[in-house]
């Protein structure tokens, strides 16, 4: 790349050439909560798990399936398979198939266990497939844009990067005190008092450290009133972006009178 | 946000921070409780509700990246930047015993709050230690509201007042001359008082 087409990328929105990540962070918010919450509202696990399927292949068309798998294994385990055995083991039931030292498996508690979990696992799903097709800068530009205070996007931002940071600053203070000869192994008991004098310095030096943050963004006119302006921006909003939004909407507000019409038709 | 203390604005993704790092640690070191609300409260204690409260949604929410079911229990969360604000009010985190027997109150609201939410929405299934015992109760015949509510009590329990502990020295060990700035100095500094 040079020079020249470097610099000639800020003046176009930033694009990645693909479809899903390039929605707006705002509609991809919204489609993929619609998406999730109408999992758990139907409450029918052959759509509850259609949509894992499905969002296995927005993933696979986003080209995030790999980091995407890397987050979403472990709720498939831990959702998918033990909360599945708890509720197919516990939940009360009429027509026993196997009994054994106080688990009751029953066809009533086999499917309320499936009910359950494939609207956890979507609505797992979903989330998780916002956060891995969404920039968090993207995500703070487009609510600025709406309005949305820049300090609310600078609290975000540095929220991750400060967990980062902390992180590093743990891991060093514990290898201090470990070299002061504060042992971090051993009973409970012990390792609860390794965790105060790790706790406290990074609590205290993160805390210390704000008062210089502060100078320091100031200096750089953080509280300076007036229009901010941007290295980079999102592509606009297309009619077919918005359409796109309005019919997952709509399909949500229809699941929920569905619902609520069956619960009715029900009683 | 305007009218938040600057320093106030610059402690909320600290106190996010907190209590992310404060969990990670807790897993690293093996321990088991959880100890991912000492940010919660140190912001709400120093600063205030509103503080808090951004805080505790903040870190639900970047909790909800890896498990979006911790999102069923933002209120919890909530809850305890506002009790954390009247400990600070009425000086209990001046003294040690009082910041322990207050870790038990905490968490024996945080449980009626929670227990509702694991044992109808997730059969009893918390995702934590707790869940074993859970399991093992219902095993033996228990209802899964009882059995929930004596697993979480037990694991809130420890957690809270392990926590309030923490939170006491920490609180204890901010120097004056910090503490000064942020809004809530009067609860922790005798001069102001009046």
């Amino acid at each position: 790349m040079d020079n020249r087409t470097f610099a000639n990328q800020f003046l176009e929105p930033k694009r990645t050439g693909n479809f899903i990540k390039d929605l707006n962070p705002l509609s991809k918010l919204n489609i993929f909560l619609a998406f999730g919450l109408s999992a758990l509202i139907l409450g029918d696990y052959r759509y509850g798990f259609g949509m894992v399927v499905f969002l296995l292949a927005v993933a696979v068309l986003a080209g995030c399936l790999r980091s995407y798998l890397k987050v979403y294994w472990k709720i498939l385990l831990f959702f998918g398979v033990f909360l599945f055995g708890m509720k197919a083991a516990f939940s009360p039931g009429e027509q026993i198939l196997w009994q054994k030292w106080g688990i009751h498996i029953s066809v009533e508690s086999l499917h309320s266990a499936l009910v359950l979990t494939s609207g956890v696992l979507a609505f797992c799903a979903a989330v998780i497939m916002f956060v891995q097709t969404t920039e968090w800068s993207d995500l703070t530009y487009a609510l600025e844009q709406k309005g949305v205070s820049h300090v609310t996007s600078f609290v975000i931002l540095s929220a991750f990067q400060s967990i980062s940071d902390l992180g590093v600053n743990a891991k060093v203070i514990m290898e201090s005190q470990k070299a002061r000869g504060i042992e971090t192994e051993g009973n409970v008991i012990r390792r609860i008092k390794a965790y105060i004098p790790v706790m406290g310095p990074l609590v205290l030096n993160a805390i210390s450290s704000v008062e210089e943050k502060s100078i320091a963004m100031d200096a750089r006119a953080f509280s300076a009133a007036g229009t901010h302006t941007y290295l980079l921006e999102l592509p606009k909003v297309k009619g077919g972006e918005k359409a796109l939004v309005a019919v997952v909407d709509i399909l949500l507000v229809l699941s929920v009178v569905w619902r609520v019409a069956g619960w009715l038709i029900l009683n | 946000m305007k009218k938040w203390n600057k320093l106030t604005i610059f402690l909320i993704p600290i106190g996010i921070a907190v209590n992310a790092v404060g969990g990670q640690l807790a897993l690293a070191l093996k321990l088991p409780v959880f100890l991912d609300c000492i940010g919660t409260f140190v912001t709400a204690a120093l600063c205030g509700i509103g503080p808090g409260l951004v805080v505790a949604v903040g870190t639900q929410l970047i909790n909800a990246i890896t498990t979006p079911t911790v999102l069923a229990y933002i209120e919890i969360g909530m809850l305890f930047a506002v009790e954390s604000f009247f400990f600070a009010k009425w000086g209990i985190f001046k003294s040690l015993w009082k910041s322990a027997l207050s870790g038990i109150g905490v968490a024996l609201v945080a449980v009626c709050l929670a227990v509702p939410t694991t044992a109808f929405f997730l059969g009893g299934f918390a995702g934590t230690g707790a869940t074993t015992i859970a399991a093992a109760l219902m095993a033996s015949g228990w209802d899964v509201l009882p059995a929930t509510f004596v697993s979480e009590a037990v694991s809130e329990g420890t957690d809270k007042i392990v926590c309030l502990i923490i939170i006491f020295f920490v609180l204890k060990a901010i120097p004056d001359r910090l503490k000064v700035k942020l809004p809530n100095a009067a609860f922790f500094i005798k001069e102001m008082e009046e």
